[in-house]
């Protein structure tokens, strides 16, 4: 014997039917762009904020990506300042 | 001999979870394209049912997808990827009711409330029985409310415990509002069809 159909899936086919191809075309581009986007950001977005770190006065790590920037260079330390006051001085 | 071996390897569909796992690891448009082509025509009845209106439901589809599509990688396999398409879709366009009709709509409030007085029992056999174009007209004329857990209880025979989790209701209270839906829809088919009750 055979099983009735649920009208409620025989509806859904109806309207599944009625999808427009062209549908899939404007979706995939869309995603493709996303996609684009997101590589272009991973490929050019630690470059840039290295730039940005060494404007605003920052170094360059020496374990990050070479030849983009010198390597910051710690001062001997002959060569840091000595703030004390001499003595007599006061 | 290679493309002899090849042709004869059994094809095997991907499920959606290889599908989502793929895609996310090489970011691959076509893996999403593949998931696409699966659910896109179960999407679009969803939200011509819910809408109403075609080129509503067309931007809603390329919406709900692209939705998807930059949210993917929160996808946390605990129900399936159906149920979450499927969640995503009916919240997508109760906003774009609420937001239209500038109402709120009859939802997670009205599901839940249990009135005092009681409804006939309204056999499962009446709905999925009906002629398709008779459900449809019915369908219409419920509120978004009903029209919903009906939807989701018949069309996409979703169990009582995820429309719950859905509507953050109990599962009695649910099974409640189905009823009421049921019965509701009984009273809308008599009111338009009781010139010619039984469906030749």
């Amino acid at each position: 014997m055979r099983e009735k159909e649920n009208s409620f899936k025989v509806l859904e086919a109806k309207w599944e039917a009625g999808l427009p191809p062209e549908l899939e075309r404007r979706v995939s581009s869309q995603t493709t762009n996303f996609t684009v986007f997101g590589r272009v950001v991973e490929l050019f977005m630690p470059n840039a904020l290295q730039a940005v770190a060494h404007i605003i006065g920052g170094a360059a790590d020496d374990d990050g990506p070479q030849g983009v920037l010198s390597p910051g260079r710690r001062p001997e330390p002959e060569e840091w300042p000595d703030w004390r006051t001499p003595p007599g001085k006061i | 001999m290679t493309e002899v071996a090849t042709s004869l390897k059994p094809v095997v569909k991907p499920t959606d979870n290889e599908l989502i796992a793929w895609f996310l690891a090489d970011q691959n448009p076509d893996h999403f394209t593949l998931l696409y082509r699966r659910y896109a025509g179960k999407v679009f009845a969803k939200c011509i049912s819910m809408l109403s209106d075609e080129g509503l439901a067309r931007d809603a589809v390329q919406d709900i997808f692209i939705k998807v599509y930059l949210n993917l990688a929160r996808f946390n396999e605990k129900s399936s990827f159906s149920t979450w398409l499927y969640s995503i879709t009916y919240n997508f366009c109760i906003d774009l009711i609420r937001r239209k009709k500038k109402i709120p709509v009859l939802l997670s409030d009205d599901v839940g409330r249990i009135g005092d007085e009681p409804v006939p029992e309204v056999p499962d056999s009446v709905l999925l029985e009906m002629k398709h174009e008779r459900l449809e007209r019915v369908l219409a004329e419920l509120p978004e409310g009903d029209r919903i857990i009906l939807l989701m209880k018949y069309m996409d025979e979703m169990s009582i415990r995820d429309i719950a989790e859905f509507f953050q209701k109990t599962e009695s209270a649910i099974k409640m509002q189905i009823m009421r839906a049921k019965h509701k829809a009984q009273v809308v088919y008599d009111s338009i069809y009781a010139h010619d009750p039984i469906e030749s």
